[in-house]
Formats: structure tokens, sequence, C-alpha cells
């Protein structure tokens, strides 16, 4: 049971992780000026792998030395290594940082920054190369029975001994050499090293943080949230124009017509599942007006209607609906509202507004404006 | 040298054991009742105190506080005394402790229930009950810390200091937190306003997990896990680097709560970056757990309490990799207000907490007996429902969430929403069935336990105290030369404490300070005003009946937000907002601009019968707003109080704010009776309709149909 738990949630977590980066690249594109910078973010990146690699490679040169019997590797040329290794890895920390103040300074300094970053993956590559070749001058002397054991191991090759490796496992048997002494209430205490892979994760993630605050508030090469929110509508724009292009009947509130019994019908069906709670079942209205009489709050042509339902009247309690229903949807409810006048349903409301006459078409839309108008000097 | 002789207490212990496994299931079976009124409303009963807005913080309470709380203190008072080679400082202090704990626990929970509540995540508590909290607090410090000064033990052992970590933060972080201006014995405004209220909170809210939900745990594991194993942990420094390491960074990660809204984007950064410096962090103690088991795998294939240790540990981590993935922005957008959050704590509250805490209890009752437990089997049942049921619950909150950001998120081609609110809701109560169903079996484990350990008890004979025997501390001890340097810290408490309230102050203070004190970061809109007296009201009566668990108040700076509720939130209209109410869960929409979206009528009647204006609605009805009237006797002092707190009403308003009140509410009456309503305008639901009208009114731009209001105008 844990397992699949443990899969399915890993799963999703994948997933997720997929989607996430999705969605980055979906966003990025459309950033602003973001390639030139991006650059700068990659090689930052491989700044700090390339950190982590030197320093699990001086580990290895050291562990190497332990088992070098040659007297020159004293313990103070260790030291020493040990030191430049650092201080080069905190250097190169320490310029990720504050060299992106420099670069705020001035725009033309760019370049000359992004020299500078790819000087020190040159220096953190040649140091890498450095390490490698006295690793292996080192090894040299053992290097037949070191060859032998090898392969030995490699015949054997199993998921556990990967696993140790990797958490750099000693032996049970050896644990005593381990024993710190200490003692509470019987517990004792052993001294095994972190996992190796424990300490290069959470540099990564230390190196993904000042990356990560670098990029949204230094380099500013990833979208804030206003920013993202701007990307977002703008593509929704595009995507809206290029949908009406494909359209041909689309109606507004100004070229509305009646529709005939089907977009009544259809109107009908919008009207019993989305407006029935206010305006009641048969259009008799209860929180909002009655829609069957002729008295109107906002107007009572088709165009009104639709310019009622499309942009709501905030401060009356009647929501825009514009965000929800299709230009037509909202032609079909108007048609099907302007069939039920003179129904007379049971319970109806009292009439509200201004007295209606329905007018002809052509004089609609000069009839709304004073309407409107109407209602401005209430 | 001579040996001293003293004896450990288990009383004490055991009292706190009992009252972890009695509060236990009570806040749990509250959860199986929230669960379940979630997808059936009629369980809300239409009674104030059994409706979900009173009910749910009734259960985070009584789980964080009571049960996981019980479990730190029985843990603390049985290894504390151990670890020490002492007995407890004060027996008296235990019991004023103990005792003092269980009275805030229940008056906690009847207050709730009544609607008294801050609204505060996990610091709902009223002012008078927070005082209690700080004095228990420190008299629990106080005994803690009398028993660390006269141990027997030269250095402290990994367990005291995260016990000592989560004391002195968890002081920190209530008091800080709890800064609040009463109005009456038991109504109080909070402190901070808006966004910084906000900020405070969530500091408070992600470290209540952090310093009571994993740090004391994390001690605990310490202890128990290599009792109930035999083996020896697994790495010291691994012990001192994730120590430090976690109380350090935990404490930033705050503002991750949120993220895209108005709070300053380099606070919601800051809360990013550091929730990923926190995964090791974290992951150090489920290794140092895990690891320590390495050679005694077989064991934990027989032993019920080192597999309930092993599933708690792993449950450790995979929520604290959840925890910061969930903290990337592109993933928090899909988590926040939904499911998936609850997902989240509840493996970490079911998987780690329950779990370590069953773990403990199978290895402690027997102890405490001097017996073996009762049966075996039985534990290893509990066990399968345990897990089983925290499978069946995560799972559908995990689909659900996702099912329902899709449905949100998604427009037809034409640019409308596809889906309505409440499309969401319906298509995802079945999964809150399903949710309550995983609840349910995991509440019957715990039965099956309590059954299990009551038998161990009957069977045994309890031993009240155990005699012990070791030499005292030489005085004027100096460190042998060559000493790892961290040494000296572990045989200096005072010290130990000193650099933990350091090292947990530095990410509270880099957030908090500039965001209180750097005017841009809220910048002001002049068009906010204060709230009206009758507003107030209104907005006091949303608190009370729990409104913000269910509803948001928060637009964030998506396309599909802003289509669906309006603009999205900014910074400034929340300058007046004691406490801010943004909210945590959307099970219901976002009313930041609910404000003349609905007539009142709609409102009058959605309250009264949800069902009759929104079709579906799993919303509870709220029939007592009809019949209770408001206390307008609280009006002054409450403007008197918001005054106090910088809020501009007039000098002298207190005397006039009645009048306008009551002429507000008659407006509304009349209103409402233009639509065949009759209600007196005294009634609470008056105000609170005033209170839903204003919201989100004072700012009107970039809305869609700005057109249309200004031909209104």
């Amino acid at each position: 049971m844990q397992t699949i738990k443990k899969l399915s949630a890993t799963f999703i977590f994948i997933l997720a992780s997929f989607f996430a980066i999705a969605e980055e690249t979906v966003t990025k594109p459309t950033a602003q000026s973001s390639s030139s910078f991006d650059v700068d973010t990659v090689l930052v990146i491989c700044i700090g792998i390339l950190a982590v690699v030197i320093i699990s490679l001086a580990n290895t040169l050291l562990f190497a030395m332990k088992f070098h019997k040659k007297p020159t590797t004293s313990n103070t040329t260790k030291t020493l290594m040990l030191i430049t290794c650092v201080f080069i890895s905190a250097a190169t920390i320490a310029q990720t940082t504050d060299a992106p103040a420099k670069i705020e300074a001035a725009v033309e300094h760019v370049s000359g920054f992004r020299m500078l970053l790819y000087a020190i993956v040159i220096i953190e590559l040649a140091v890498i190369f450095a390490l490698n070749w006295m690793i292996k001058l080192l090894l040299k002397p053992d290097a037949n029975a070191a060859t032998v054991l090898d392969t030995k191991r490699a015949s054997s090759f199993n998921f556990k001994k990967i696993w140790n490796k990797l958490n750099k496992f000693k032996p049970i048997e050896d644990e005593a050499s381990l024993d710190t002494g200490h003692v509470y209430d019987g517990i004792r205490e052993l001294n095994n090293v972190t996992p190796p892979w424990f300490t290069i994760a959470f540099l990564l993630s230390i190196v993904f943080a000042i990356v990560y605050l670098y990029r949204y508030h230094v380099a500013h090469s990833a979208p804030l949230p206003e920013q993202e929110y701007a990307i977002e509508m703008q593509e929704a724009e595009q995507q809206h124009t290029a949908y009406l292009k494909t359209q041909k009947n689309l109606v507004d509130e100004n070229t509305v017509t009646m529709l005939g019994a089907d977009g009544i019908a259809a109107g009908k069906v919008l009207y019993q599942t989305n407006c029935f709670a206010c305006h009641g079942k048969e259009g008799q209205g209860g929180v909002g007006p009655n829609l069957t009489d002729d008295y109107w709050l906002h107007g009572g042509s088709i165009h009104d209607v639709f310019k009622s339902i499309k942009y709501g009247w905030k401060d009356k309690g009647m929501q825009s609906w514009e965000s929800i229903f299709s230009p037509v949807q909202i032609q079909q409810i108007s048609s099907y509202i302007k069939s039920l006048r003179g129904t007379k349903p049971a319970g109806a409301k009292e009439a509200q507004g201004e007295l209606y006459v329905e007018a002809k078409d052509t004089n609609a839309s000069a009839k709304d404006s004073s309407a409107n108008k109407q209602e401005k000097t209430k | 040298m001579q040996l001293q002789k003293f004896s450990y207490d288990n009383r004490i212990p055991k009292m706190f054991a009992i009252a972890t496994m009695f509060w236990g299931a009570i806040g749990m079976l509250v959860g199986v009742l929230a669960a379940f009124q979630l997808a059936f409303p009629a369980l809300n009963f239409g009674l104030p105190f059994t409706t979900f807005g009173r009910v749910r913080p009734v259960h985070t309470n009584a789980v964080i506080f009571a049960f996981v709380g019980n479990g730190i203190f029985t843990a603390v008072y049985y290894s504390l005394p151990r670890l020490l080679k002492t007995s407890m400082w004060s027996n008296k202090l235990s019991k004023i402790h103990f005792w003092g704990w269980q009275l805030i626990i229940l008056v906690g929970a009847i207050t709730l229930l009544m609607g008294y509540t801050s609204s505060k995540e996990y610091a709902e508590l009223e002012w008078p009950l927070d005082i209690a909290i700080a004095i228990i607090w420190v008299i629990f410090g106080i005994n803690m810390f009398g028993t660390i000064l006269t141990r027997r033990e030269r250095y402290l052992y990994v367990a005291i200091w995260f016990y000592i970590g989560s004391w002195v933060t968890v002081a920190m972080l209530h008091i800080v937190n709890s800064f609040e201006l009463p109005v009456s014995f038991f109504k109080s405004y909070s402190w901070y306003a808006g966004v910084q209220d906000a900020l405070v909170q969530w500091w408070y809210g992600h470290n209540a997990v952090a310093f009571f939900l994993t740090t004391p745990y994390l001690g605990l594991m310490y202890y128990f896990l290599p009792k109930a194993a035999n083996r020896p942990i697994y790495s010291y420094r691994l012990s001192i680097v994730h120590f430090w390491s976690l109380i350090f960074l935990y404490i930033w990660a705050g503002p991750h709560h949120l993220l895209y809204t108005a709070l300053p984007d380099w606070a919601q950064s800051l809360g990013t970056a550091f929730s990923i410096m926190l995964l090791l962090p974290s992951w150090g103690g489920m290794l140092n757990g895990l690891f320590t088991l390495r050679g005694a795998w077989d064991k934990v294939r027989e032993e019920p309490v080192l597999k309930f240790f092993v599933v708690a540990v792993t449950c450790y981590g995979m929520s604290t990799f959840e925890g910061p993935m969930l903290s990337l922005k592109n993933v928090n957008a899909i988590s926040h207000y939904s499911d998936w959050t609850i997902a989240h704590v509840h493996v970490g509250a079911l998987g780690w907490n329950g779990f370590l805490t069953f773990g403990m209890l199978y290895w402690l009752i027997p102890k405490l007996f001097n017996t073996k437990l009762y049966s075996k089997k039985l534990a290893s049942t509990h066990f399968w429902i345990g897990t089983l049921g925290i499978v069946l619950y995560a799972i559908p909150m995990y689909w659900a969430a996702f099912r329902s950001y899709f449905m949100m998120k998604a427009f037809t081609p034409a640019g409308q929403l596809q889906y309505q609110f409440i499309d969401v809701v319906q298509s995802i109560v079945p999964f809150y069935v399903l949710r309550a169903i995983g609840g349910t079996i995991y509440l019957t484990g715990v039965l099956v336990m309590v059954y299990n350990l009551v038998k161990t008890a009957k069977q045994g004979k309890f031993v009240a105290t155990e005699e012990a025997e070791a030499p005292a501390l030489e005085k004027n001890y100096k460190s042998p030369v060559g000493s790892f340097w961290h040494a000296v810290i572990e045989r200096k408490p005072i010290m130990l404490l000193t650099l933990s309230l350091i090292v947990v102050g530095i990410g509270g203070l880099v957030e908090m300070v500039p965001t209180f004190l750097i005017k841009e970061n809220v910048p002001t809109i002049t068009s906010v005003k204060p709230y009206t007296p009758l507003e107030l009201q209104g907005r006091d009566i949303y608190i009370r009946e729990g409104c913000s668990n269910c509803h948001s108040q928060m637009i964030r700076p998506f396309r599909y937000e802003v289509a669906r509720y309006g603009e999205y939130s900014k910074a400034g209209e929340f300058v007046y907002d004691h406490p801010f109410l943004w909210g945590s869960k959307r099970t219901g929409p976002d009313l930041a601009r609910e404000g003349g979206k609905n007539a009142d009528s709609w409102h009058f009647n959605h309250m009264l019968e949800p069902t009759s204006m929104s079709p579906g609605s799993i919303m509870p009805a709220y029939p007592w707003l009809f019949e209770n009237d408001v206390d307008v006797a609280t009006t002054n002092s409450k403007i008197y109080a918001m005054r106090k707190m910088g809020v501009p009403y007039p000098d002298g308003y207190e005397s006039q704010a009645n009048k306008d009140l009551h002429e507000q509410a008659n407006k509304i009456a009349t209103n409402l009776k233009k639509d065949k309503i009759q209600v007196d305008s005294k009634k609470e639901i008056i105000a609170l309709i005033a209170y839903l009208q204003r919201l989100g009114k004072d700012i009107k731009t970039g809305e869609t149909s700005s057109n249309n209001i200004s031909a209104n105008n």
C-alpha cells in the first residue's frame, strides 16, 4: 500500500514539475528582453554546478591522498590544496552574487559581465582538469591492484552497492570506529559522514535560491506576478482576435436581433439554469425585476436587454455575464426574455422602472439612449 | 564520585498520553464531521455551533494543540528527565502545565463553537486564551529549564536541542502574532492590518507547522526511534547540520502561503527561495531516522512500533519534499486555495504526526505499565488501517485539486469561462465523500489503538516512579583540549537557547521590518475608506461565522480569476482590515469584489437558504442571523479600538456611529421591501449584507464593464 502511495505521489510531483516547466516555457518567449539575460542565468547555473564538481573532486583528492604513501603529501599540502579549492569555489559564488550589482549600473557593461562569467567557467574547468590530473597521479603506483579490484566489483554490480556508495555507508561491522562515545539514556550516537548527495543537493538548492532571487529581482529576466498577468492577458487578447477572425455572425448590443423559435428555446434552457433564481422560473421576478411586463429599469428593447445581460448593473445586483456567456448565448437569452412579454405568470412582481413602448426596430437605438438618459437623471 | 539517588515520575507522562489519545479521537471525529459537511450540507444542522465555519477551527486547533500538543508533552516529560539523569524540576509545575493545557483546550473548543474567534488560522483563540497559553507555555519552559539546569548529564542530546529550539520559537511566534487590541472580554482586533497582518499571520502559520508539528516531533523521533530499534543514532554531525539549518531556514518560508497575493514581490520571492533551501535540512531528519534503522530492518517487519516510525518518517520526507515544490510559483498557482494544500497537510499530520504518536504510545504504554503490548496483531491491523486511511484521504484531494484547477482556468475559444464556480464545486463533491471515508477509516484505526492500549494497561501494573542513580556534575568543568566546537554549545543550555532565538529571529525581522516601515510596500489608494459602523458590525459577523474558512478575499492576477471575480486585489485595499480576511481555501467563490455583484435580496435569500439562489450550493444556511439583533452596544468600543490602531474615523465619531448604523440599516431594509422582503432593520443579516455589498467597491479600475459603470454614474 505504501509503495503505491509513494509511487502515485511521486507521479503527481513529476507531473506537477513537468507542468511547471511547460508553463515556464509558455510564458518565456513573450517575456521582455529575456534572451540577453538568460545566457547569464545559464552561465551562473553552470558556475554553480562546476563549483559543486570541484568540491567533490577535491574531496576525492583528499581521500586518494590518504591511501597514497608518498611522503610528499604532508598535512600542509593537503590543507593548502583544500584551502585553494574552498577559496576558488567561494570566490565563484561570491562573484555570482555581487556581480549583478555592477551590471545594474550600466547596460553597456552587460557584455563585460558575461565575459567575467565565461572567465569563471574557464577557470573552474581548469581547476577540474588539474584536480583530475592530480588524482590520477596519486592513484598511479597502485593502478594494477586497483583495476583488478574494480573489475571484480563491477562484475557483481547491484543496486545495494550503488546505494551504499551514494550514502558513503560504512559496513555495520565497522560501527565501533564511528562511535562518538556519547550515551544518553542508553542511546548511542555514531558519527557517520553526511551522505555526499545530501551535501551536494543542499548546495545546489542554495545555488537555486540565489539564481531565483537574482533572476526575479536583479536581472528582471523572469516576470513578476503583475508582468505575468500582463503577458497572459495579451496572449488571451491575441487568441481572441484570431478567433474573431474565424467567426462570421458575431453579435453585440448594436447588431443584436430577435431570434426565431430555435434560438428562443436555447435561450430558455440557459435562462432556467442561470437566471431563474433571481427573475423567477417564468420571468415573474423576485430578487430581480419582473421580465414579463412593459416596465423596464434599463430599457426594454432587445438591444437594452442584451446590454444589461452583457455588462450587468453592478450597483443593483445584476452581475455581468460577459465572461460566462458567449454573445450568441446572450442573444438567445435576450430573445427568450423578450418572448415572455405579456405572459402574466402567477405571483408576478409589481412594475419597476419606465414604461417601454415597443418601437419600430429602426428607431430602437435612439430610443435606448434616451432611456438611458432618464435612468441617469433618476 | 558519589552516586545520587533520584526518581523518574511516570504519572505526568501517563496523564499526557491519555490526553493525547482522548483529544486525538475527539479532534479527528470533529474533522470527520467537517469532511462530511462539505459533501452533505444538511449535516450543518442549521445550528450556529455545528456549522462548518465554526467546526473547522475546532478540528484544526484540537488536532494541532490538543492531539499533537499533548503528544509533545508526553514525549518531553518522559524523555527529558531520562536524557538528563534527573527528575523533573517541579512536579507542581508539571501538574499546572497539564491541567492548564487541558483547560485551555476545553475552553478553546467551547469559545470557538460559540463564535469567539480572531479568524487568524491556528491562532483563532481569543485574547484571554492567548494570555493563558502564554502563561502555561512559560510554566512549561521554566519547568524544562529547571530540569536542564539541575541535570546530571553534561551534554544535551539532540532531542533536547529540538525541544529548546521549539519552545523558544513557539513563544516568539505566539506573542508576535497575538498582538491584538481587546474590545470586549471575548473580542479583539488584530494589531496589524491587511498585508502586514497577512505576513505576520503566515509567518506564524507556517512556523506553527514548523515548530509545533515538526521540530518537537523530531526531538520525539530522536528519542523513541533509537530506543525502539535499539540502534545508535546514525550521524551526530548530520544532527548538527540539519538542526541549525532547519530552524534558521524554516522561519523565512512563511510568505510562500501568500504567493500571487498583494504581498510585496520581494517577500514572496524570499518565501520561495528559502522554501527550496529548506528541503535538504528537512530530509536530514528523515535520513538520520531511517539510517538509524540500518541493521534493524528485520525488526521493522515484526515490530508494529517500528512500522509506524518508518511510515511516519517516510511521510515526513514526502511532505517536506512536497512543501518546497508547492512553494514554486507555477505549482502554487495550482495548489493555493485548492484541496492540494489540504492533502499536503494531512500527509504530514496523519502520516508524520499521527504515526509517530501511535508508535510512541505503543512503545510507551507497555513500559509505563511494566507489561507487553496486549496485541501485536491489533497494532499491525491499526498500522494497515491507518495507512489505507491516509491513502484514501490524500488521493481524492489531489485529484479534486487538479480537477478544479483545470476547470477553473478553462476558457471557451470565444473567451468565456467554460465553467461557473458551482459547476466546479459539484464536480468535486464526490471526492469530498471519498476523503471523508478515508478520514473515518483513519479514525477507526485510532479507536482500535485506544482499545489495545486500554487492554495493555489493564493487564499490567502502573509503575508510578522509577528509581535511578547517577553522580552529580562536577563544578568548574573545562572542555578537554581538542574537543569538537559544537560540544561547547551542547553543555550550555542558555547559550543554545539564545543562539536558537537569534537564528530564528533573523528571518522574521528581515521580512517583517521592511514591510512595516517602508511605505511603498503597501501603496496607498486614496479612494479606500474605513468601514461604516454597520459594515464593521457585519464584518465581525463574517468573522464570527468563520466565513473565511471557505471564502477568500484575495483575487490573484490570473486571467481566469479576474474574469471570474473581478479586478485582482491590491495591497492598498486592505489598510483598514484588522484582521485581514484573505482566507486560504476556496470551497466557495472569492468575495473580494462581491459588493454589488448580487442584489440585497439575493443575499437575504441566499443566507437563509443558499440553494434557493445558487442551486447545488454546499454552503450551510444561517437562519439565526435573521433572529439575532446586531449588538449595537459594542459599536462605540469597536470604533474606538479601530481609531486607536490608526483607522481614520473622525474624533468623537463614536457618539454618531450608531445613528449612521441605523440609517444605513434602514436603507437596506427599505431596499429589501421593494423585493417584497419584510425584515427588521436591527437584524444581523442586515449588517452582513451591508458588509458584503461593500467588499471591493473602493476601487474601480480596469473592470471589463467600466464603460457600463461610467454610463451609470
